[in-house]
């Protein structure tokens, strides 16, 4: 017995040892006799939405926390959010009066985390800090800083978007196949559709071929059907609002959504639609469409490039069925105009500064600066961010930079440095030179220039009512998609809607706003 | 011994039944193996996953283990389950004999207040003030001191000392032995299946454990295995809705699949050791014997 317990008390020992000495290692002050007059400011840096999930090697194996400290004099420690749980740990830490000094994420006027901030004084304006680096006044718009402004003032700042990198993608070899032309309205739309779905164009004698698919998700009813239904002005499932005539108008309530729904419904019927795309999720959504399933598809500019993005099909399509041929078509023209897709929001991720960081204005200062420089692609701390140490990540060959935009997996931990990434054509030319075919820029520059249209309420604090009445709404428009409910009970529907569910209310709600921000007037 | 024709029937009968159950507790299993084996060039062809693959690649492992993350969280998972399990069981004990003993004053209020603490607790912020205020972050003791006694489980242990025979001890005492030499050579033999259970449930608590790790670990280093499976599986299921402007690298379905079998290995492994042992644990507070 008593060597039983001998060796438990020693297995403890050890394991308490171990234990102690995997703890992370005490950060070395910085040095203090510097002989540089800069001062450093320890800063800690969360990221809620991360880009990539590689193992970080840890600060003191991270060389671009030692750029930046020798540059800026900022020792930034990097916080990364958890993938499940990010909300539920940053806010026990800004309770516990653990605020760390600088928070990205995606954080606009529309979001409960940004409102919520902004009244309990966690986040600060940065307007008094935009007139010393006016660089990032000018990186947004007037309309786009209205994300992120509240009260009369701006409480962060982001890089802008990227332009549309939606459009519809067709087989061409089975257009050619079948003798049609390329749709150029929603109703040729409907009429190919059908065409793919009982002409067999793959020539296999089998009925397995279908006009259209799509996957569906906790959020969202139907994906990858973007320009499908912006010609419409009405996306199955969602409530986007646009403004038409000064008015603020509910898609999801308007004629067009009756005509989007009653042109889904007419493919429903004649089954020219793929019967499992309420359940399909996103593998067999790309299962499908690389295995010639389907003849059309919503996809990005990059839809047949051969790398492992969530947007690329290339490598599947490739050993699934090598001889189709895929190729982009302009936007549609339907009842509302010709458009692409929806506009995407139109600030990136969001970078706001803390109580914790102005608590010292000259800390403030010194993150500003960083942020200023790190969103401008003129400066060398851009490139380090976006494209990695000249000579390992970048290079320059004939006067123009080549880099690598999906990096090598011991090296991808560099990705929890890019979100300061913008969307500028440059980007992908820098990128793509190293790995892929020319024409992709081409691919980007027909996407960017497809007309999107302008929704709003992405920019709306959202009412306590409205997830009741978006998902009766996702409801309803299914059981119309698919034939269960009359379109005749059209007018009922909206009315439920607009009685039972508050949408009166909501829609009020959403005008004052927009009137408040000088949208409608 | 002569079995009826009934009794026979019904043994066939439950063979089949336990048979079948078994296929199906299996074969999520089994095609989890071959989904972490087969080839993305063989994905891309069938439109799926096999069950028996027609090819068969290690180059999922390959990878896993050519990165530190994978290694590291699992020698992290490693390390918590070992010292956690240690300090759990040990603590466990010296709770429940003192509480199990009837000549204990103030018994009944002890136990009131231990089982108070199974039924609340302080939420969510409080606690991690108190981890943060213990200066526990970024440790592997904000993982395993907080929690290091499962009320449960105590209870449980309470209950089978309770149900020991005193006479031994007393024999024990007599013969001149300390309480600390009676619990050691005289109630902890007979306690092993108790502790075999316990230390089981333990131990695949630690092992599973996620909340705590996600909470109150930030340092990627020292985050057990659990986190950084969760990490790596929700990547690959983002809404591009969530970070639109990310550039999406998605981990194959494979990679995802062999990191949940390197997850499973450990306690699929300890559940035949301890099988012996639980059998006779789970019976506890039944009749003895």
């Amino acid at each position: 017995m008593k060597r039983i317990l001998a060796a438990a008390l020693a297995l403890i020992m050890i394991a308490t040892v171990l234990a102690a000495c995997s703890k992370k290692p005490e950060e070395k002050a910085v040095d203090p006799a510097k002989p540089a007059e800069k001062k450093v400011y320890k800063i800690n840096y969360w990221q809620h939405a991360p880009w990539t999930r590689a193992a970080y090697p840890g600060k003191d194996q991270d060389w671009m926390v030692k750029y930046i400290l020798e540059k800026y004099g900022l020792d930034i420690n990097l916080q990364i959010a958890p993938a499940d749980g990010a909300d539920a740990k940053l806010n026990a830490m800004i309770a516990g009066g653990d605020i760390p000094d600088l928070i990205q994420g995606y954080f606009t006027v529309a979001s409960t985390a940004f409102t919520q901030w902004v009244q309990q004084g966690v986040i600060m304006p940065v307007d008094p800090y935009l007139k010393e680096f006016p660089k990032l006044n000018t990186l947004l718009n007037e309309r786009q800083w209205q994300y992120l402004s509240m009260d009369g003032k701006k409480w962060g700042v982001a890089p802008y978007s990227d332009k549309n990198f939606d459009t519809i993608w067709i087989r061409q070899d089975w257009l050619d196949k079948l003798n049609l032309k390329a749709p150029t309205t929603t109703e040729e739309l409907a009429k190919v559709a059908l065409a793919f779905a009982t002409q067999d164009p793959d020539g296999n004698g089998k009925p397995d071929t279908y006009g259209l698919t799509s996957h569906t998700n906790t959020n969202v009813l139907m994906s990858r059907v973007d320009s499908f239904f912006a010609p419409f002005g009405a996306m199955p499932g969602s409530n986007q609002m646009y403004i038409e005539n000064n008015q603020v108008v509910f898609s999801a309530l308007s004629d067009n959504m009756k005509n989007a729904l009653t042109w889904m419904n007419g493919l429903v019927k004649a089954k020219a639609i793929d019967p499992d795309w309420m359940t399909n999720k996103n593998e067999n959504w790309r299962q499908s469409v690389a295995q010639g399933r389907v003849g059309m598809v919503t996809g990005q500019f990059q839809f047949t490039r051969e790398s492992a993005c969530s947007d690329c099909l290339g490598m599947e399509i490739k050993a699934a069925n090598p001889n189709a041929k895929w190729v982009m078509l302009p936007a549609i023209k339907g009842s509302k105009g010709a458009y692409s897709a929806w506009e995407k929001t139109p600030v990136g991720n969001t970078f706001h500064l803390t109580r914790k960081a102005t608590d010292d204005p000259e800390k403030a200062k010194a993150i500003m600066k960083f942020l200023q420089d790190a969103l401008d692609d003129k400066t060398e701390l851009y490139d380090m961010l976006v494209w990695g140490k000249p000579g390992e990540q970048i290079e320059m060959k004939d006067g123009k930079k080549w880099a690598r935009m999906v990096l090598p997996p011991e090296q991808q931990w560099l990705g929890y440095w890019r979100n300061w990434r913008l969307g500028t054509d440059e980007y992908w030319q820098v990128s793509w030179r190293k790995e892929t075919p020319a024409d992709l820029l081409d691919k980007y520059k027909f996407t960017a220039a497809q007309p999107v249209i302008t929704r709003y309420e992405n920019m709306l604090k959202p009412h306590d009512a409205t997830a009741d009445m978006l998902s009766y709404m996702r409801e309803m428009h299914a059981k119309f998609a698919l034939g269960e409910e009359p379109m005749s009970n059209w007018d009922k529907y909206v009315q439920t809607v607009m009685t039972k569910y508050r949408g009166k209310e909501i829609m009020d709600d959403a005008t004052a706003q927009l009137k408040k921000l000088g949208l409608i007037k | 011994m002569i079995i009826s024709r009934g009794e026979r029937v019904f043994q066939w009968v439950n063979v089949a039944f336990l048979v079948l159950v078994a296929v199906v507790a299996l074969f999520p299993v089994l095609y989890l193996v071959s989904m972490s084996l087969t080839p993305l060039e063989v994905l891309y062809k069938y439109g799926g996953f096999r069950v028996i693959p027609p090819q068969v690649t290690l180059e999922a492992y390959k990878q896993i283990l050519s990165t530190p993350l994978i290694p590291r969280a699992f020698m992290n998972s490693v390390i918590i389950t070992a010292v956690g399990t240690t300090i759990n069981l040990a603590l466990t004990i010296i709770t429940a004999y003192p509480l199990s003993k009837r000549r204990l004053p103030g018994r009944s209020v002890l136990t009131l207040l231990v089982t108070f603490t199974m039924m609340f607790s302080g939420g969510l912020i409080p606690s991690y003030l108190l981890v943060k205020n213990l200066g526990l972050r970024d440790t592997y003791w904000a993982v395993i001191l907080p929690g290091a006694i499962a009320t449960y489980n105590l209870l449980v242990m309470k209950g089978f000392f309770e149900s020991l025979p005193e006479e031994l001890n007393e024999a024990a005492r007599i013969d001149g032995a300390s309480e600390w030499r009676v619990l050691t050579s005289v109630t902890l033999p007979l306690s092993k299946p108790v502790i075999a259970t316990l230390g089981l449930f333990y131990g695949v608590g630690h092992w599973n454990g996620f909340f705590d790790a996600m909470m109150y670990i930030s340092d990627s280093r020292l985050l057990p295995l659990q986190v950084v499976l969760r990490n790596i599986l929700m990547d690959a299921m983002r809404n591009t809705e969530v970070t639109p402007d990310a550039i999406q690298v998605m981990p194959g379905e494979t990679l995802k699949m062999a990191t949940v079998v390197i997850a499973l290995i450990p306690v699929l492994l300890a559940y035949p050791w301890v099988q012996k042992h639980f059998t006779k644990g789970v019976l506890i507070g039944s009749i003895k014997g």
